[in-house]
């Protein structure tokens, strides 16, 4: 009797050892960073946002960072100018993307009330009429066709499974031929190119994994440098300006950086952050080759030329809430420089990006700048835009940056999944960053890049 | 098959509710619990944020409360069923940006509470009655972020994911009988959500995800907790 009491005291502990495994399995912590994680010496090449960012995380972990910039300044496509107007104005990047993103978190910490949202409206150039929105979808010569290309726009993260030009796919669709260039400049020219350069299933991934909102903000009174300036001052302190990188041997136990002034630096690990342009004319030398997925994503995915400039007016000739003009044919938009910014002055940035950046840099600076006064005066015909123009304007052409070479990369046509072949580490020991390696949907962006640092750092971390 | 299991313990709740014996139950006690995904997320921000000087804690403990009935169904044998509440509060606070994590866990479930004769503990002045608990039931996630209040937007749509998942359940207990129609007892009391969907949870925290990050997450979960019983009709629960 005793005994069977006490295997049916032992069946009912069963349950209890099945429970108990359970327990110290769900209290042990499965951390984001290894116990012990990394704390060696890493060469981060590239002083942009993912440069800096992911060498302040590193440091912030006590991992000792040297960050080598082949140009003479920190910040790589943030770059402003503050002589020209009564305030920053940016000649790289410019507007945070969405609210919910890690460069948004830091301006709203570092400098809330600097931080302003884009309340103007976009008005359309359609059929030799500028309209707004508003305007646009109650015309009902083309209100239906108008709400088409919204709800088109709109849908691209769902495209199906085929890839074309998205030129083509406007064609196919069918949407009308005056739509079109707003679509190039809503989409393609936000993305750094042209509508007949961008591939519908890389922009597909793009739209699909694009979460941090379609909001729009600006700096007020600083730049977007200055952001990083404060947060990150540790990480510029260790940066070696005028050092590009001529080769990297990662073959042996340490990785050996040489310098093209014949400098050598050693490291455990070696972070990649240059544009893709110049991993593309293979400016810098990694020995061993890098591995064929690498080099093919490095051929498919594509980075244009893009080229702003901001205009000074004497006075407005543009309505008061304007905050963009979209779908010219020589600049695909045109914004208000100043909207939602504390200034006395009157000013126009131009965006052109893609095939019309590329057309426009065959011209002068001085003939480009009458070539967007002509077009203005087309798009307000009693605007008397030459006559107050001031005569002043700034122009920056990225493609002829030095070590840049370009804007920004954009989903082309044969790029869609190369991304993340792009970011991958090789050998725990060469790890990439920047834009291009963005395989979440926010490419072309300074938060995308953020991103794509922080992404690293866990990596070089944990590797 | 979620909603399915969830049909399943409200008509067996309101076959309970009619024709069992009842003893009306009220309970409070801790959750604990360790999503490994939602915390690593939840590092993930603090790491990438390190000019926050407040970190945002990590998911883990939180206070639970339920209720419920319990019939006889058999001699030892008891059918339990119960609804549970319990909130994850977390913040960080980093003037002038707040970021503030709700999570509402609203579980209904259905337990078959066993008394095994083997193992009656009585002293002199209580009768306690360890038991064991099994059982299964519908759990519903209410995860929400606000940064200053204001409720977090992925994607341009305002983050409120209702998340559902089934669990099982086992635990232990033991019912002391304090008079003779109220009784109390410590239960622990396992739950295991097979599937989670984290619908988002990154996105919503830090923008973007993480490539170590999985859309899913295996929960475990403990509840430790306090049950007082009253018991409506004079059914000994201790002679059955």
């Amino acid at each position: 009797m005793e005994r069977r009491k006490l295997l049916r005291q032992l069946l009912w502990g069963i349950p209890v050892g099945i429970v108990l495994p359970n327990l110290f399995s769900s209290c042990k912590k499965e951390a984001l960073i290894d116990e012990t994680p990394f704390a060696g010496k890493v060469i981060v090449i590239g002083a942009g946002a993912s440069g800096i960012y992911a060498a302040h995380l590193l440091m912030k972990q006590g991992v000792d960072v040297t960050i080598l910039e082949a140009s003479n300044r920190i910040g790589g496509r943030m770059m402003a100018n503050t002589s020209f107007a009564d305030f920053p104005i940016e000649m790289g990047a410019e507007e945070i993307h969405g609210k919910r993103s890690v460069l948004y978190d830091l301006a709203a910490f570092v400098a809330p009330e600097n931080l302003v949202e884009h309340t103007g409206k976009d008005f359309y150039w359609m059929n030799n009429l500028l309209r707004d929105e508003q305007n646009l979808l109650s015309q009902s010569e083309y209100a239906g066709e108008v709400e088409t290309m919204f709800q088109l726009i709109d849908s691209l993260g769902t495209y199906p499974e085929e890839n074309k030009l998205l030129s083509q796919y406007l064609v196919d669709f069918p949407l009308i031929p005056s739509l079109h260039p707003i679509v190039n400049a809503l989409v393609a020219n936000e993305y750094g190119s042209s509508n007949n350069r961008i591939g519908m299933l890389a922009l597909k991934e793009a739209e699909a994994g694009y979460s941090s909102g379609d909001e729009s903000f600006g700096l007020n009174g600083i730049s977007y440098w200055q952001l990083f300036e404060y947060a990150f001052s540790d990480a510029i302190g260790k940066v070696v300006l005028n050092e590009a990188v001529k080769t990297i041997d990662y073959s042996g136990s340490i990785v050996r950086v040489k310098s093209i002034h014949g400098v050598e630096y050693v490291a455990d690990r070696v972070l990649v952050t240059i544009p893709l342009t110049i991993l593309k004319n293979n400016s810098i030398e990694f020995l061993p080759a890098l591995p064929s997925e690498k080099l093919q994503a490095i051929q498919s995915i594509e980075m244009g030329g893009g080229i702003k400039i901001t205009i000074k007016f004497t006075s407005p000739f543009w309505d008061p809430d304007t905050q963009s003009i979209l779908g010219a044919s020589i600049v695909p938009e045109y914004w208000v420089t100043a909207a939602d910014k504390t200034s006395n002055g009157f000013y126009l940035t131009a965006f052109i990006m893609g095939e019309s950046a590329d057309n426009l840099a065959l011209l002068s600076e001085n003939a480009a700048i009458q070539e967007l006064l002509s077009e203005l005066s087309t798009l307000y015909p009693n605007g008397n835009v030459q006559s107050l123009f001031s005569g002043e304007f700034l122009y920056k052409n990225w493609a002829n940056e030095p070590y840049i070479g370009g804007s920004y990369s954009y989903p082309s046509i044969n790029s869609a999944g190369q991304r993340e072949n792009l970011a991958s580490s090789i050998s725990n020991k060469l790890f990439f960053a920047g834009e291009a390696t963005n395989y979440d949907g926010h490419l072309a962006t300074v938060h995308g890049a953020m991103e794509t640092g922080y992404r690293a750092a866990i990596e070089i971390l944990n590797a | 098959m979620k909603k399915s299991l969830l049909n399943l313990f409200l008509f067996a709740s309101i076959l309970h509710q009619v024709n069992a014996q009842r003893h009306v139950n009220i309970y409070a006690g801790y959750s604990f619990i360790n999503p490994q995904n939602w915390n690593r997320t939840i590092e993930a921000y603090n790491f990438s944020r390190p000019w926050l000087n407040n970190s945002l804690p990590q998911i883990r403990t939180a206070k639970t409360w339920g209720f419920g009935t319990s019939g006889v169904i058999g001699k030892g044998f008891f059918l339990s069923p119960e609804f549970s509440f319990t909130r994850y509060q977390l913040s960080a606070i980093n003037t002038p940006v707040s970021l503030a994590i709700d999570i509402k866990w609203m579980r209904g479930a259905m337990y078959l509470d066993m008394y095994p004769r083997e193992f009656q503990l009585d002293s002199v002045t209580y009768t306690i009655r360890p038991f064991f608990r099994v059982g299964g039931g519908a759990s519903c996630l209410l995860p929400r972020v606000r940064i200053n209040n204001e409720f977090v937007n992925v994607d341009d749509e305002t983050y409120k994911p209702i998340i559902w998942s089934y669990q099982l359940s086992a635990g232990v207990g033991c019912r002391i009988a304090l008079t003779k129609r109220i009784d109390i007892a410590p239960v622990v009391l396992y739950n295991f959500m097979p599937n989670v969907n984290l619908e988002d949870f990154s996105y919503a925290l830090n923008g973007t995800k993480l490539p170590n990050l999985k859309d899913d997450e295996r929960l475990n979960n403990f509840i430790f907790f306090m049950s007082l019983s009253v018991r409506l009709k004079n059914d000994n629960i201790f002679e059955n």
